[in-house]
């Protein structure tokens, strides 16, 4: 029994074997299958996936005041809350430049109505630009062109400068949008502001929609001192001198006396620039080719548009010290003086520069006043009323990262 | 059963009837015309590098837009207004000029042959009432530059350049015309046949505009350099505006 038993197991052990073999082989069977169902199935994250964040814009009204004209938006940029916080941090994010030393508010500040203060804008590298940096206030109105010499179309176009500029941000934007993709945040952000699936899709053109999208809401609180006398009634807020002021500047001053200053040919409207370019006297100069800096020539190659510049807003003037578009007058006394002078004399100056003041009869060519030292200093006074100090203070356009 | 018959014919005729007479008096298939405006001086293409005489002056430009309202196709039966308000800029060059320097507006008009074109010199009262904040962004009228709070009017026509005047360089020239005193409407009679081929160019000739029943403006008088900007003083505004039929003509191209 026993040697059958032996015997019986004897066979029996040679049947384990090939069972443990056939058990190791569908174990490893098995092992290869489920390693390659693990792929397909069950679905995880695929690399830089962001579906699992949720896209749900919420569209975003500028706040302006009631006597401000409709904000141009472009259809293919429209605002949403998303996008101007995405478009904020952006402004105020270091990571737009070479060293990550210096963002767009390195030279917009919103203390100086987002200019720097300086005649010229320095960058990365401590490189001095050639021209002073513009103040951005109420920039979603500026339709024709940016930059001193309109070399940008739109926010969208001129947002994309500043980061490949030698002189200014110096790096490149592939740099850039690998450091975006690669942030912790941003991505997040890019996908709530503008749906994109995967932060492969993150790049320079989202990153410019933004960042228009944050300057679109850089306008004027409407509670200067101007505000309140030209559009709300409040006549009193301004004084004698003020008052003055306003009439010269505006041209309706001739009933009480008071000479043309002929200011709002070129800083007219609601945000007290036309956004056109002019020659303002500032150079005298035999031949239009000696103008150091050509301005909006280097656009338009037009002979008549070398030495010509945009003409900035006036609001917030007395905050974005020194003027012009080289910084050359510290105070706007100095420009009310220069202005005072009726220009140099240049065939492409603008025409109303020789008219400030009264005429002088009997003389050829016509020759105008200027103005007074009172009527300089009206001036002076009144472009003082035009200070939004709550604008610059609005909380919800300061550095967000302080 | 005669009789029924009878009177399934009559209201079939009468259906028939009622259905060409329907065909009848649709309104004429429309055609898209191109409307040019083309400022000139003496005849040649006004430009910002060219200096042109006036009488013994010399003049340079460096500014001339001008606002149009309902312009307006009319022959004896129809008026069709084309649009009710356009503005043109000549001067500085801007995109919305074409390579020979015009202003181009694309109309949706009504096929057919009218005898006149109507149209306002300036912005007529009814819209010169409103202010730009009254306007959307892109309309012609939203334009804070060519508004003039002085007048609460649109700026509707601007000619800005500098004179030499015996012999003398250096004198700015600012005519700025506006107010609903200096509005005024004028009738072109020409023939003009809308077909989808041909378009109507209208030109501006700056030497007519400034030159008075074959007189040239006196531009020694300060008082002809510049309109004035006393708000109440509309003497040369008026007188422009007054002489800018003269400056216009229409013909087709």
């Amino acid at each position: 029994m026993f040697k059958q038993i032996v015997a019986s197991r004897l066979p029996l052990r040679k049947d384990r074997s090939a069972l443990m073999a056939l058990w190791a082989l569908a174990f490893v069977a098995v092992l290869f299958q489920s390693a390659c169902k693990k792929d397909p199935s069950p679905p995880g994250p695929t690399e830089g996936d962001l579906t699992y964040i949720s896209y749900n814009p919420t569209s975003y009204t500028i706040v302006k005041p009631a006597h401000f004209l409709q904000i141009p938006v472009p259809d293919s940029n429209p605002m949403t809350a998303e996008g101007v916080q995405l478009g904020r941090r952006l402004f105020y994010d270091p990571i737009l430049s070479g060293d990550s030393s210096m963002s767009c508010s390195s030279c917009h500040l919103p203390a100086g109505s987002f200019t720097d203060n300086r005649g010229f804008s320095r960058g990365i590298d401590g490189l001095i630009g050639r021209r002073s940096s513009m103040s951005l206030l109420n920039i979603a109105y500026a339709t024709n062109g940016l930059f001193w010499d309109g070399r940008a179309a739109t926010l969208e176009q001129q947002a994309l400068r500043p980061v490949e500029d030698a002189i200014e941000l110096h790096t490149t934007w592939p740099k850039v949008v690998e450091k975006l993709k690669a942030h912790k945040t941003y991505p997040e952000l890019f996908r709530k502001a503008f749906g994109i699936k995967n932060v492969s899709e993150i790049d320079r053109y989202l990153a410019a929609k933004a960042l228009a999208q944050f300057e679109r809401i850089l306008i004027s609180s409407g509670k200067s001192k101007f505000d309140q006398a030209r559009f709300e009634g409040k006549g009193d807020v301004l004084d004698d001198e003020e008052l003055d002021g306003m009439l010269m500047f505006m041209d309706e001053g001739a009933r009480y006396g008071l000479p043309d200053a002929q200011c709002f040919h070129c800083h007219g409207g609601i945000t007290m620039t036309g956004n056109n370019y002019f020659n303002n006297g500032l150079d005298s100069v035999l031949s239009l080719d000696e103008f150091k800096d050509k301005g909006r020539w280097e656009v338009t190659k037009s002979e008549m548009d070398k030495g010509k510049f945009r003409a900035t807003t006036l609001r917030n003037i007395a905050l974005t010290f020194p003027y012009m578009h080289d910084g050359r007058f510290e105070t706007l006394a100095e420009v009310v003086e220069h202005y005072s002078g009726n220009g140099k004399g240049v065939i492409n100056e603008d025409p109303f520069i020789r008219q400030i003041g009264f005429p002088v009869v009997g003389t050829n060519p016509v020759r105008y006043s200027g103005l007074t030292d009172y009527q300089k200093k009206a001036i002076v006074k009144f472009l003082h009323t035009l200070t939004d100090t709550t604008f610059v203070n609005n909380p919800d356009i300061q550095n967000p990262f302080k | 059963m005669k009789q029924h018959l009878r009177s399934l014919c009559l209201l079939s005729f009468a259906l028939t009837c009622s259905l060409f007479s329907c065909d009848k008096s649709d309104p004429a298939a429309t055609v898209q015309l191109k409307v040019a405006l083309q400022a000139t001086y003496d005849g040649k293409p006004l430009s910002d590098a060219n200096s042109y005489a006036l009488g013994t002056s010399q003049l340079r430009f460096s500014r001339f837009n001008t606002y149009l309202s309902d312009i307006t196709l009319a022959n004896s039966d129809v008026e069709v207004i084309m649009s009710e308000i356009e503005w043109a800029q000549f001067l500085p060059k801007t995109s919305n000029l074409d390579s020979a320097g015009r202003v181009v507006f694309t109309f949706e008009v009504p096929e057919g042959k009218y005898t006149s074109l109507k149209m306002g010199l300036g912005v007529k009262p009814s819209l010169n009432g409103k202010r730009p904040s009254d306007f959307a962004v892109n309309h012609p009228l939203y334009q804070e530059n060519e508004y003039w709070t002085g007048w609460k009017s649109y700026i509707f026509t601007k000619v800005e350049g500098k004179a030499t005047v015996n012999g003398v360089a250096g004198n700015a020239l600012t005519h700025h015309c506006g107010s609903d005193e200096v509005y005024t409407k004028v009738e072109y009679a020409q023939d003009i046949e809308v077909d989808g081929k041909k378009g109507i160019l209208i030109t501006m000739d700056l030497k007519k505009l400034m030159t008075y029943d074959g007189t040239p403006l006196d531009l020694s008088q300060i008082n002809n350099l510049a309109t004035s900007h006393d708000a109440s003083n509309l003497t040369l505004g008026k007188k422009i505006m007054a002489n800018f039929k003269n400056a216009i003509t229409v013909g087709t191209n």
